[in-house]
């Protein structure tokens, strides 16, 4: 290599470590300071953020939150994602499949902060979409203040997380589902298996490997949910619907504690290591890598 | 016969069920931001009121129409970030293989998935510093520094097609890597110069968290951070949902018009990026 061609590779290199090794390592830094307030501390503090952390009722809640996220918003986004693929996949190509792509795709494409204020209005107690079809089938008492309950909030997140994955997820699964060959969908039909049966017994099972990938990649995207939660609720009421970027969030800029929400974010990017070690695996096992 | 019939009136359902749950708060959105506050609270948020009103969605352009320049400007940048440092960083990782190439591909493959929390506080500091606080540039870099694992690998996959004879020939002949990548690389990469772009923009336009902690004051705000400010001052005044809604229109506009004209390439550049990395 010339001397001038160290030129040309400086500004990837020189991005990759900034943003991938320097500000992290700068973080974990912060982590372990004493740093609250606006203006900065670099005093050596030990475990104290990550014990302060760790007692907070908002971390307690995060962490509950991102189970819930993954155990019941990944495979309600799935299974919706497998509805979709289907659809796909019975559609005759043309301008109607072609929209219908256009309009599931469009959804993962929108701003999260957009996606929060559409499905806000829609759960608008009083003149909202939801309840404004309960009041109208005669349901009133049914009529819930969504946002603001402690519980149904967690319903709704995942309702709009559904709404924003579930069609990214549908088409990936469809291009899986075709890139099965032919021959094999044949083979079934030939063995009188139904429509439905061809896809649960020979494309899904498949393409399980796919779902199960996918599943690791959704588990990641939805527990970084930021934009969704910070417009729709805050994280709250209370700290009902905290996740960890709106912890994250609120713990620096809100509370100023920027040495607990350092020490937040390094065990969030330890969470999310656990999704994207195996996925990793998998992609080296699969030489994709 | 009938079997085939029934299969499609019952894939015909779900497809319309999914069509009317996707497009729903596309719908209520229009229809609410083009009603008066009055009608708002009296008619059925899913039709439209008794005339079509459109003072409101002025009012919110006026309210949104100064971030949209800002957030250009940053979605140039991250997409300028995308596609330059991105198939630089490409060209290295598929046809250099200097000797940092197993540990670039190590951090650039565990760094597609860092999320952007973890560098919050180093991005707010280095602006405080270097006195680039609200610098719609310095926020379509951050933006792009986060998206740079993800484009180089879009730029890898794409160059790893390129037979690696050609770049061999061109070095025999004395090529320097500035030319290889000029003149040998960089015009066979219009379609993954497209996806890497398309990304870029899409998450420059769209990031709402670095434009709240990287701006302040009221003049050109990007444009997420001034649809999550007006979304927050309907808590406390009822009858602006026409407004924010007008507001989040606007701002979904340039997303909107790119994944209409560009569908076929963004679905291909999302579901293959999600199955190979």
């Amino acid at each position: 290599m010339k001397k001038s061609d160290y030129l040309l590779f400086f500004p990837f290199f020189a991005m990759v470590f900034i943003f991938l090794v320097f500000f992290i390592a700068w973080t974990a830094g912060v982590s372990f300071s004493d740093w609250v307030g606006v203006f900065p501390s670099y005093n050596f503090a030990g475990l104290a953020p990550y014990k302060g952390l760790i007692g907070a009722s908002g971390f307690q809640r995060s962490i509950v939150n991102t189970l819930v996220f993954v155990g019941a918003g990944v495979p309600l986004i799935t299974a919706t994602g497998i509805l979709v693929a289907i659809v796909l996949d019975l559609l005759p190509s043309g301008i109607t499949s072609s929209v219908m792509k256009t309009i599931f795709i469009l959804s993962f494409g929108l701003a999260q902060a957009i996606t929060g204020v559409l499905w806000a209005w829609i759960f608008n107690p009083t003149e909202g979409v939801i309840n404004g079809f309960f009041e109208s089938i005669g349901l009133e008492g049914v009529s819930q203040s969504f946002l603001t309950d402690p519980y149904l909030v967690i319903l709704a997140i995942l309702i709009t997380l559904i709404w924003r994955f579930s069609g990214y997820c549908g088409l990936v699964f469809f291009g899986a589902i075709n890139s099965v060959p032919n021959s094999h969908r044949e083979a079934a039909k030939i063995d009188g298996a139904s429509t439905l049966q061809v896809y649960r017994h020979v494309l899904f099972p498949e393409i399980r490997g796919v779902i199960l990938m996918f599943s690791l990649l959704l588990s990641m995207m939805v527990i970084k949910t930021f934009g969704i939660i910070w417009t729709m609720t805050g994280g709250g009421p209370g700290i009902s619907s905290m996740i960890f970027p709106v912890l994250i969030y609120r713990k620096m800029f809100s509370s100023f504690n920027f040495a607990q929400g350092s020490a937040a974010a390094m065990i969030f990017l330890a969470i999310i290591m656990v999704f994207a070690m195996p996925y990793l695996y998998f992609q080296y096992k699969g030489g994709e890598l | 016969m009938k079997r085939i019939k029934l299969k499609y009136l019952v894939s015909g359902l779900i497809a319309v069920f999914l069509a009317a749950f996707y497009l729903l708060p596309y719908w209520t959105a229009l229809v609410t931001a083009t009603k008066p506050p009055l009608e708002i609270r009296t008619t059925n948020p899913l039709l439209p009121g008794s005339e079509m009103v459109f003072s409101y969605a002025r009012t919110a352009w006026g309210m949104v129409n100064g971030s949209f320049i800002t957030s250009l400007r940053i979605a140039f940048t991250s997409m300028a970030v995308a596609i330059i440092v991105g198939s630089i960083g490409g060209y290295y990782l598929s046809k250099v293989r200097g000797r940092y190439v197993f540990g670039l591909l190590a951090i650039l493959s565990i760094g597609i998935y860092i999320p952007s929390t973890v560098r919050l506080v180093p991005l707010v500091r280095v602006a405080k510093n270097l006195n680039l606080f609200g610098s719609p540039e310095y926020i379509g870099l951050a933006i792009g520094g986060g998206q740079l694992p993800v484009v180089t690998f879009i730029f890898r996959e794409f160059y790893r097609k390129v037979p690696d004879p050609l770049v061999e020939a061109a070095e025999i002949s004395g090529a320097s890597h500035w030319q290889i990548y000029r003149y040998v690389m960089l015009p066979l990469s219009r379609t993954a110069a497209v996806t890497a772009g398309i990304i870029g923009f899409t998450v420059g336009w769209n990031n709402l968290i670095l434009p709240l902690i990287l701006t302040s004051g009221s003049s050109g705000r990007p444009i997420m951070a001034q649809v999550d400010l007006m979304s927050r001052a309907s808590a406390w005044e009822i009858g602006v949902w026409n407004l924010q809604l007008s507001g989040a229109l606007f701002a979904m506009l340039p997303i909107v018009i790119i994944y209409i004209i560009l569908q076929e390439q963004i679905v291909q550049g999302w579901t293959e990026g999600a199955i190979s990395g």
